[in-house]
């Protein structure tokens, strides 16, 4: 993807080449934070402060990495800024709810209205219990799990070690489990 | 996500996209908020730092004023 952007225009300040960079990155880095964070509204906020940071950040960029790596990185930055501002917000009761959208059931009409209630209680116990990681597991495995991150990427969008990033998520999983009792639910992890 | 359960991707709003596109325009407003800030904190703490200065004289003769030493010989005739 970075071949497309003429990294010297963005970096010059050209606003074609930072529009360019949005159309081709906006999609993937607002994915990236609804996943870690759950919630529409904060990937939102995330995703704007993430090209805003790129925007004032563009100079630094060496090209030692592809640009999606760096963009992966800011964003990782972001999101981790934007989930302890959450447990800062729940200190003081304020919860970030999870969307609606990540309980969706599919196939929902092939089922009876208790299978669908048993479904989307799972993916709550599922989501509530991802949320409950600690902020790198969380990111990690969310990395991985949904967006389909290889180790490696997520080593590299996270400033880790290969081995620390499968310590994450091995850690990461063996909460799950420990956490989610329900042999369906353990299936997902 | 194993076991057939997937999430699907988010769609970026036109409000969203909008937003994005004038990333320069708020990482501009921001740059100018954070340098008045900055300028008025300095202004802030110069203008404490020339109180205490000149202060510093009349401090100095309040401490002695203040101290056990301020009264002293006034109970000699007890």
């Amino acid at each position: 993807m970075s071949k497309e952007i003429d990294i010297t225009a963005l970096q010059s300040g050209n606003i074609q080449a930072f529009e360019q960079l949005v159309n081709l990155y906006e999609k993937k880095v607002l994915n990236m934070c609804w996943h870690i964070l759950h919630n529409r509204e904060e990937a939102e906020d995330a995703t704007q402060d993430v090209f805003i940071a790129i925007y004032q950040s563009k100079h630094l960029f060496k090209g030692e990495s592809q640009l999606s790596t760096w963009i992966h990185r800011i964003t990782m930055n972001k999101c981790l800024e934007y989930m302890r501002r959450a447990k800062r917000k729940k200190r003081f009761g304020i919860k970030v709810p999870i969307d609606e959208s990540f309980f969706a059931v599919e196939n929902e009409s092939q089922l009876n209205p208790e299978q669908v209630l048993m479904e989307r209680e799972r993916s709550k116990a599922f989501f509530t219990a991802v949320q409950q990681l600690s902020e790198n597991q969380r990111a990690a495995y969310s990395l991985h799990h949904f967006d389909e991150f290889s180790y490696k990427e997520i080593s590299e969008s996270m400033n880790l070690s290969l081995s620390a990033v499968e310590s994450l998520i091995f850690r990461a999983k063996q909460q799950l489990l420990i956490q989610l009792k329900d042999p369906i639910l353990q299936n997902w992890i | 996500m194993k076991n057939n359960r997937t999430i699907q991707p988010l769609e970026v709003s036109s409000s969203l996209h909008d937003k994005l596109m004038k990333s320069p325009v708020y990482a501009q407003k921001m740059k100018t908020r954070t340098l008045t800030v900055s300028v008025i904190t300095t202004l802030l703490i110069l203008i404490n730092l020339v109180y205490y200065i000149s202060n510093q004289e009349n401090l100095a003769e309040n401490q002695i004023l203040e101290s056990q030493y301020a009264n002293f010989g006034s109970d000699l005739s007890i």
